[in-house]
């Protein structure tokens, strides 16, 4: 009839996964030029107090509306990400490295040490996170450093689980074998054969982590024992509004808003990250 | 003949404590010796410790009892192994039986052939290693295109094929392979035998082969073990193994062997193996020059010279 060969198109589905990957990195990518920049970018002084405007409502003055000593609340979101962020990160980068080594060196050497640190990480895992870091935290005093301790000292054993429980998988292939055979210290071992290929899954589990952590450091501040009052913080800013709840509600909703948003941007982030090197998607790459 | 003895095995015995007082002979007072540029090949039913035996010989597992000498280094023993670790390192490697779990899955081909040379530091210059590493690919016949390639991304023979270049990039003088063909196609596995006998006769090494598929190990080896339940029932040079099989077990294992032909197959009668006609207590024996069988301890092996070979 006619000799048209049809070529089998690629399903739609092909660059799904990294398109989705592509657009949450340019939303991340501005939320953190917005909290780079926070200082040029807002329209007033996020600290200075101006009893006239008190309790502004929502205006083309006060985009968000101003807080009980007539500060912009606007201003005072954009330059709280910069504390709320940024701590979140550091928590994050800090608990994910120190669990990933000592999970790592509990696998592959196993013995009394790693009874004990995974005994010690139970312990951690079994307290409800937010009540131990309360308790941490009022110890150690107010303060973001000292919510960030407190988060990483209960937060940390997430990780040496995952990573653990990878090094064990892996520390029976061969491919270990062989390297050690050809004369690869062990710790040479950890750090060229066994980090590259727990590297993912530890990835994913942070990423996904972030939105958690933001929200409990949030919370610790909600709860005065994070960032101290008149550093502008999510957390605190929701503190200071929920009095004032019925009848100006932005002073909470807008900083709830922000701490929603940022945590739901980093946790689809997180999921198209995990979809992305999954080794089942990859031929959609 | 005197020949330099690269790999010397004696009372080799390899135990695993299961549970209480239920011990398993893995392997079981084994001695053989690998002349330079012989290839041995150790033959047995699964899971009678051939691999055991490898992995006891490459030092994966203390060895319950016994001794193993590389080139006269005591390697069986800790103390000796650490004092002359460099030195076996670059003596003595292995090819896995399964190369995907051997090769790391998040390293290129070109860096995977390049870590024991990396790891040893033969090279000093980056441009002489990856030189040498496309003159490895070479030689074992993979082209250049895939040194950006991960090993998830290669087939079987490939994959061993990148293992088999890692393994002679360093010159080593043994080379331990631990069933390398058995997951591999019949056609593959020819090309891969071939290989290896190509790189044998170019570089010399000796080559302790196991493998369960008699046809491979007859075409390959120059001296062949036959493995029972973790003891050896017969060592002797191929064609003497093939064509004068002693003990009954190795007799019992060539018939198995089927052949092309279905006349002969139907009136094949099969060697029956007794297996409590042997004990613990049997020993190996020179019956001919360099033809050792298991023998028993007080009744003597029939030596039968006129058994026809089986229809190999």
């Amino acid at each position: 009839m006619n000799d048209t060969v049809t070529v089998r198109k690629p399903k739609v589905r092909k660059n799904h996964i990294k398109m989705r990957l592509i657009f949450f990195l340019i939303l991340l990518g501005i939320l953190l030029f917005v909290t780079v920049f926070a200082d040029k970018i807002v329209p007033y002084d996020p600290y200075e107090q101006d009893m006239s405007q008190a309790m502004q409502a929502p205006s083309d003055m006060h985009f968000m509306g101003t807080d009980r000593y007539g500060r912009d609340m606007f201003s005072r979101i954009i330059i709280g990400a910069q504390t709320s962020i940024s701590s979140t990160l550091i928590l994050v980068a800090i608990i994910s490295v120190f669990g990933t080594v000592m999970g790592m060196l509990c696998g592959y050497y196993g013995g009394i040490a790693d009874s004990v640190i995974m005994r010690i990480s139970d312990v951690c895992l079994a307290f409800p996170g937010l009540v131990f870091a309360l308790a941490v935290a009022a110890l150690l005093g107010g303060g973001v450093s000292n919510a960030v301790i407190a988060l990483a000292v209960i937060s940390w054993p997430k990780y040496s689980r995952v990573a653990r429980s990878q090094t064990l998988a892996l520390k029976k292939s061969s491919f270990i074998y062989a390297a050690r055979l050809s004369g690869d210290s062990s710790l040479q071992l950890i750090w060229r054969h066994i980090l590259p290929n727990i590297a993912g899954p530890v990835f994913v589990t942070a990423m996904l982590d972030i939105g958690t952590m933001m929200m409990e450091l949030a919370g610790l501040s909600f709860l005065g024992l994070g960032a101290q009052p008149p550093t502008a913080e999510w957390g605190n800013m929701m503190s200071e509004g929920r009095s004032m709840l019925q009848t100006y509600p932005w002073i909470v909703l807008s900083p709830g808003a922000a701490i929603f948003v940022t945590v739901v941007l980093f946790n689809l982030l997180g999921d198209t990250v995990r979809d992305y090197i999954d080794p089942k998607n990859s031929r959609q790459r | 003949m005197e020949q330099k003895c690269i790999l010397k095995v004696s009372n080799l015995k390899q135990y695993f404590l299961l549970k209480k007082n239920h011990i398993i002979k893995a392997v079981d007072d084994i001695s053989f010796q690998i002349h330079k540029g012989e290839i041995f090949g150790l033959v047995g039913e699964t899971g009678c410790g051939k691999s055991t035996v490898a992995r006891t010989v490459m030092g994966m597992y203390q060895a319950s009892g016994g001794e193993v000498f590389l080139n006269g280094i005591r390697i069986s023993d800790r103390k000796e192994y650490r004092s002359h670790k460099k030195e076996i390192q670059t003596k003595l490697q292995i090819i896995f039986q399964d190369s995907a779990a051997s090769l790391d899955p998040r390293m290129t081909v070109e860096e995977l052939v390049a870590e024991p040379m990396r790891i040893n530091k033969v090279y000093t210059k980056k441009e002489e290693l990856k030189k040498e590493v496309l003159s490895l690919m070479d030689q074992v016949g993979l082209d250049a295109d895939y040194r950006e390639k991960y090993p998830g991304e290669l087939s079987g023979g490939q994959r061993q094929r990148v293992a088999i270049a890692r393994a002679i990039s360093i010159k080593p003088d043994l080379i331990v392979a631990d069933e390398p063909i058995a997951s591999l196609d019949v056609s593959i596995q020819a090309q891969i035998v071939n290989l290896f006998m190509d790189l044998q006769k170019k570089q010399g090494f000796s080559f302790l082969f196991i493998a369960h598929d008699l046809s491979v190990v007859r075409f390959i080896s120059d001296t062949i073990g036959v493995m029972r339940k973790g003891k050896l029932v017969e060592i002797a040079p191929t064609e003497e193994l093939f064509h004068n099989p002693l003990h009954p077990y190795t007799r019992s294992l060539l018939d198995a062997v089927p052949t092309p032909d279905p006349v002969y197959e139907r009136k094949k009668v099969f060697m029956e193996y007794c297996e409590s006609d042997y004990t613990e207590q049997d020993v190996m024996e020179e019956v001919i020059h360099n033809h050792l069988v298991r023998k028993k301890t007080k009744k003597k092996v029939k030596i039968c010279k006129n058994i026809p070979p089986p229809g190999l």
